[in-house]
């Protein structure tokens, strides 16, 4: 495009002010008078000046309102106008007819993919390996992680109707779970205590302490210091010096003579260090071995150490014996497949392991307590609907609110005995996920057991808890000395309300191994935990059925007393009596 | 050394080492072979959470290395890893959207609803055919992992939708449709093999093309959704494997020949969204192939008269429907393929897959309401069997005379017909295990069951029979007696369990074992013998125990002399192996051992409950 020759710029044709500007002025005049305005009515749209009104029983100016949304001013002010005409850009041309281009080269390549898709199926899904045999496509080698296979078939002890043998097997398994758990927290090392009894320190004194230390430590410094510069200062006579010198000497060859003494012994005994230098490698050849065997055997069961956490694996899945019907539908099967699958997971190692986090937040906690008159036995912190369960048996739930504490006391007529609650009935021991351990709290989940027991009212029930506690503690270590590794051992502990633990106790055979302990035993010690632990049993009636079944009575009688241990005799009578009571006859 | 290959080789160092290495940076070592989490976080330029989920899609997992430089309390990743990540397209479109995201967050907060809405219509979004294909470059690869990818999807089928966990309808939805899918492939080609109901779920293994495949599918009851479970994670596996399953199903339809995304009539589809897409996917694939069978014989355009005439007024409704489909059948040349391809199939089925097809033939099972439907209407079809339900859309109902069996889990029935038998529902998955037909009068309704035994479990590897195992192999054998009586040693073998089991137990077992059984066959035959000729004789039994104990005798002296030269070739063997493979070998011994104890103790355990009861 050439450029237009320039004209001459002179004379009065080339005047701006010679061109007429009238009709433009007038016509901005008016388009900016009718932006102010409001403008002309007949250049509205229609749907700006009219609705239909289609509301019927609200008052119209009502249902105007509610509909009418409210706009900022200045949002109102950078509303578009209609009265206001865009200003054609000078460059527009070109940038659309560019943007032309683009759609249709879009729309093209749109339309071949959709092709591409529609070819085979309408989903878009083509075969993904329909020319695997080639090879083209850039691959990798996937490395296996793992050894443990992504789904692990659970032994044939956890079907919903398995084999007796098979199910035992499994039960075992879990109790020995179960009881790991409760062994690490009772015989590990204790917390430190966020409290320390005593007497405070007084600021004051606070100082004076710390310069006591301070002084010490200096008078100490102070008084070696001129000791050793007294003895560097001493002065060496010539006598002396020779007499070291001749010491020097002697000691130096007789050192000498005894290494070569001791080399040419060692030269003499080579043989035997040869045979300890085998040895010891086949010793490190051994150890080394041992140590890939474990660690094959370990990556088997668990994940390597990824993060900072560590792995802990799933409870096994089983039924309880008296859960087990034979039949689908009374099946009370598992119903949480995403923790298993998460698990899985993390033991092949895919995803690093995480903290177990087990906090629930509440708006409500409420504390349920078990009182003996003022004294509080036992303290539970369950959210509010556990508490509405509890709240026909209980005897006070206390709401802490945010207006502040207050106690219902409800249907305490429920009650039998002021001490212990008689049945819990609905509670079990998952459902006690909540429970927190604050300061006075120590009951641990488990304890809540399924079916409380109905003890007798005796006055001392206090201390009979008591000493049950102190019992289980004992005898958990006992027993795991005595059968150690064996799992069906770590099935042995015993815990205050627990029938449903002690019935599995004595299913497990754990009644009959403790009879015979407490037959064979030969010193008072074994014989008092034995008898300890057969207490600890027969506090469930059951239980006592199955000792009596076989034949504790006889074996207890028979149980020599002795004079250091007068808790041989204590427990003997106890047990004894507690068989009468349950008319199980000494005779029979 | 010479001078010159010194020279060499700092030549190659320098070539070698042409990248730019910062100060500080380590050369070699495990330093220089792993980064920390938080370092790759920072290499790659993403958050925490992209990270998380491109380490899921590419396949990239922690490792541990040997030393751990930067601490115990990291998570460790091969440098090598996250370059992979860092030069996949994936990364670059998960910023992209990430921008757009913040585009969209933009407008809302200045209350621009419009801009909003049009930013959504046009978000990024990126597929995952690629990683699938570049982490499974062949259909056996996907094939071998498909474990985890099923027991996921059955598992979100299953799950509630949740919008506080982002699990949302669309994916429970596109899980259950998948699942189904599966299933219904499985149970057309009889490809299932295993079924073991435990308390978490139920286990299934089917064998495609050569791959054992294990599943867990949950039991049909609410799931829970724990608070220790990292859902995010999840959901991205999950996303992978939907994908993945996809493909796979597209390549196993289209080897049956079925179009992948299979098309269902109306009517079906509204039900489908609950428990019977999978029935109605049976169908689909089945009438398909149906349907071009007959239209071959028969040479008519319409071939749904003809066979609605053939088959009875029962299928009449369902032929309609299948007559719907018609114009999303394939043109005619295609339906001829795939015949010749549907005979083919038929005929190059392995001997396992013949056996599953004829397991429930001829057999008509209704299922009562109170059963696990969802998993019944997969299992039966799968061998073979007919089924219906009490419901919406069955194909029969209770009524009709032809049903055979019943299955029933309550305890007491109302109308019994005495034409069926009524039987609870492990009377199926026991019959699938042990691959007969057990006798139905131990699992009649109202009785407790013989306990269901898992099929996972390799009883002759194991060296220990549960009591029912035993009675079924017993029963077992005596059917195939009575179908096909072996003359001779067979026979023999077959009548007598204890030689039975013993054949099982050795047949595991290396060859000394193989030789000790020749020689117990020996000894006993020469007992019997020798028995026989007492009883002609008729001399009294002490002369026979005296047999008896000279032949122990015998057996025992050859049998230490086997054992050693089985130890000796094992210690010649143990000399030859590597030390890790030594290692390896100890590692399994002890395990047998292990094995052995465990079967003791099970004996113990069982004599004693013997003694007690």
């Amino acid at each position: 495009m050439g450029k237009k020759p320039k004209s001459s710029r002179k004379g009065k044709k080339a005047w701006r002010a010679n061109i007429s500007t009238d009709d433009i002025d007038e016509f901005i005049e008016k388009s900016t008078k009718d932006a102010l305005t409001g403008g002309s009515l007949a250049e509205v749209p229609n749907e700006s000046l009219f609705f239909v009104d289609k509301s019927k029983d609200l008052s119209v100016k009502r249902k105007i309102e509610k509909h009418r949304e409210k706009v900022l001013h200045c949002d109102s002010v950078l509303q578009r106008n209609p009265f206001v005409k865009a200003i054609p850009s000078s460059n527009d041309k070109k940038k659309s007819s560019m943007k032309n281009k683009k759609n249709k080269k879009d729309s093209t390549e749109a339309s071949t993919s959709k092709d591409d898709a529609t070819k085979d199926g309408e989903s878009g899904i083509v075969d993904l390996w329909e020319n695997e045999a080639e090879g083209d496509i850039r691959t990798r080698k996937v490395v296996k992680t793992s050894v443990i296979p992504a789904v692990e078939v659970d032994p044939p002890g956890c079907s919903y109707n398995p084999n007796f043998e098979a199910h035992q097997d499994s039960l075992a398994k879990a109790v020995a779970e179960e009881m790991q758990k409760v062994y690490q927290s009772e015989l590990g090392p204790q917390p430190v205590p966020l409290t320390v009894q005593g007497d405070a320190i007084e600021e004051e004194e606070m100082y004076f302490l710390e310069v006591d230390n301070g002084d010490d430590e200096a008078n100490e410094e102070n008084e070696d210091a001129p000791e050793k510069s007294s003895s560097m200062k001493k002065m060496v006579t010539k006598v002396e010096f020779n007499r070291r010198a001749r010491l020097k000497d002697r000691q130096k060859k007789e050192s000498e003579a005894k290494k070569k003494a001791e080399i040419s012994k060692e030269i003499d005994s080579l043989p035997t260090i040869i045979d300890e230098i085998a040895k010891e490698d086949e010793e490190k050849q051994k150890r080394m071995m041992r140590r890939l065997v474990a660690k094959q055997e370990r990556l088997k069961q668990q994940p390597p150490r990824l993060g900072r956490h560590k792995f802990v694996p799933a409870p096994t899945q089983v039924l309880l014996s008296e859960e087990i019907t034979g039949s689908l539908r009374k099946l009370k099967a598992c119903c949480t497949l995403a923790t298993d699958r998460f698990k899985s997971l993390e033991k092949r190692g895919l995803i690093p392991p995480s903290a177990n986090k087990r906090r629930r937040k509440y708006n409500f906690a409420y504390e349920l307590r078990f009182l003996a008159g003022d004294k509080v036995l036992d303290l539970y912190f369950i959210d509010d609907g556990e508490a509405e369960e509890a709240a026909g048996v209980l005897i006070d739930v206390r709401v802490e609110d945010a207006d502040g504490i207050f106690v219902h006391r409800m249907k305490a007529h429920y009650v039998i005995h002021k001490t212990m609650p008689t049945n819990l009935g609905p509670f079990s021991a998952n459902n006690v996920s909540s429970y927190s351990g604050r300061g006075t709290a120590k009951a641990s989940s488990e304890t809540f057991g399924r079916d409380a027991h109905v003890s007798s009212s005796s006055p001392n029930d206090e201390a009979a808890a008591a000493m049950e506690e102190e019992a289980e503690r004992k005898i958990g270590w006992l027993l795991k000395v005595i059968f150690a590794g064996t799992a069906t051992a770590i099935g042995y502990q015993f815990f205050p309300y627990m029938d449903g633990r002690r019935m599995k106790i004595v299913e497990l055979g754990g009644a009959q191994e403790l009879l015979n302990m407490l037959e064979a035993a030969k010193d008072d010690r074994t014989r008092k935990a034995a008898l300890e632990a057969l207490a600890a049993l027969t506090k469930s009636d059951k239980a006592a059925g199955a000792l009596h079944k076989a034949g504790a009575i006889p074996i207890v009688q028979s149980t020599p007393s002795s004079v250091e241990e007068e808790a041989i005799d204590k427990y003997k009578t106890g047990l004894l009596k507690r068989f009468q009571d349950l008319k199980y006859d000494g005779s029979s | 050394m010479t001078k010159k290959d010194t020279a060499k080789k700092t030549v190659a160092k320098l070539k070698k080492n042409k990248h730019y290495r910062p100060a500080g940076k380590k050369r070699e070592g495990n330093a220089a072979r792993y980064m920390t989490r938080s370092q790759a976080i920072k290499q790659l330029q993403v958050n925490l959470s992209v990270f998380r989920k491109l380490c899921i899609l590419k396949g990239v997992f922690p490792r541990e290395p040997k030393k751990k430089v930067k601490g115990n309390n990291q998570t460790y990743y091969h440098v090598k890893d996250i370059a992979f990540i860092q030069h996949d397209p994936l990364l670059e479109k998960l910023r992209e959207q990430r921008a757009y995201q913040k585009k969209i967050h933009k407008a809302l907060a200045k209350k621009n609803e419009d801009l909003a809405t049009r930013l959504r219509t046009r978000e990024p979004s990126y597929t995952l055919d690629r990683l699938i294909r570049e982490r499974y470059p062949k259909f056996v690869d996907a094939l071998r992992d498909l474990d985890d990818c099923l027991s996921m999807v059955h598992l979100f089928a299953a799950l509630p939708a949740v919008e506080r966990l982002k699990i949302n309808v669309e994916r429970v939805h596109s899980c259950r449709r998948l699942s189904h899918e599966w299933q219904a492939y499985v149970a057309r080609c009889h490809k299932l093999r295993k079924v073991f109901v435990s308390v978490k779920g139920i286990y299934y293994q089917a064998e495609v093309e050569g791959q054992k495949i294990t599943w867990l599918a949950p039991h049909a009851m609410q799931q829970v959704l724990p608070d220790d479970v990292n859902f995010s994670v999840m959901l991205t596996f999950v996303e992978f494997y939907e994908t993945l399953l996809g493909f796979v199903n597209f390549r196993l339809y289209h080897s049956i020949s079925v179009k992948y995304p299979p098309i269902l009539d109306p009517r079906l589809e509204a039900l489908a969204a609950g428990l019977f897409y999978l029935y109605a996917l049976t169908r689909y694939m089945n009438g398909n192939t149906k349907r071009i069978s007959e239209e071959q014989e028969s040479g008519s355009t319409k071939p749904e008269h003809t066979r609605g005439q053939l088959e009875g007024a029962q299928f009449e409704e369902s032929e309609l429907r299948l007559s719907q489909l018609q114009h999303q059948l394939p043109s005619n040349e295609d339906r001829a393929l795939m015949h010749l391809i549907e005979e083919d199939d038929d005929n190059d089925d392995d001997e396992d897959t013949k056996k599953c097809k004829k397991l429930f033939k001829n057999m008509k099972f209704y299922l009562s309401r109170e059963v696990p439907r969802e998993s019944l209407l997969f299992v039966i079809p799968a061998f073979g069997g007919v089924v219906s339900w009490e419901g919406d859309a069955a194909p029969f109902t209770e009524a009709d005379q032809s049903i055979t069996h019943q299955i029933v889990d309550r305890p007491s029935q109302g109308h019994m017909y005495l034409s069926r038998e009524y039987i609870q529902p492990q009377w199926i998955y026991d019959c699938i295990n042990f691959g007969v037909i057990l006798e139905a009068h131990r699992y009649l309704v109202g009785r407790v069951p013989p306990p269901h035994l898992s099929p996972f479990v390799d009883n002759e590897a194991e060296g220990y029979f549960p009591d029912y195992a035993e009675t079924i192999k017993r029963f077992e054998a005596a059917a195939k007696n009575e179908v096909l009586p072996m003359p001779g040693v067979g026979k023999d073998d077959l009548d007598d369990p204890q030689l039975l089991l013993a054949e099982g137990y050795l047949s595991r077992t290396e060859a000394i074992e193989v030789a000790e059984r020749k020689k117990e066959r020996a000894t006993s035959e020469k007992q019997y013998l020798e028995d026989l000729k007492q009883e002609v004789q008729g001399h009294p039994d002490a002369t026979a125990s005296i047999a008896v104990e000279g032949a122990q005798v015998e057996e025992e002296s050859s049998r230490p002399h086997l054992e050693q030269v089985a130890e000796d070739t094992d210690g010649t063997a143990l000399m030859m192996m590597s030390r890790r493979n030594r290692g390896l070998f100890k590692a399994m011994k002890i395990a047998k051992d292990k094995k052995k104890a465990k079967v003791e103790k099970l004996k113990q355990r069982k004599k004693q409950i013997a003694e007690s009861t």
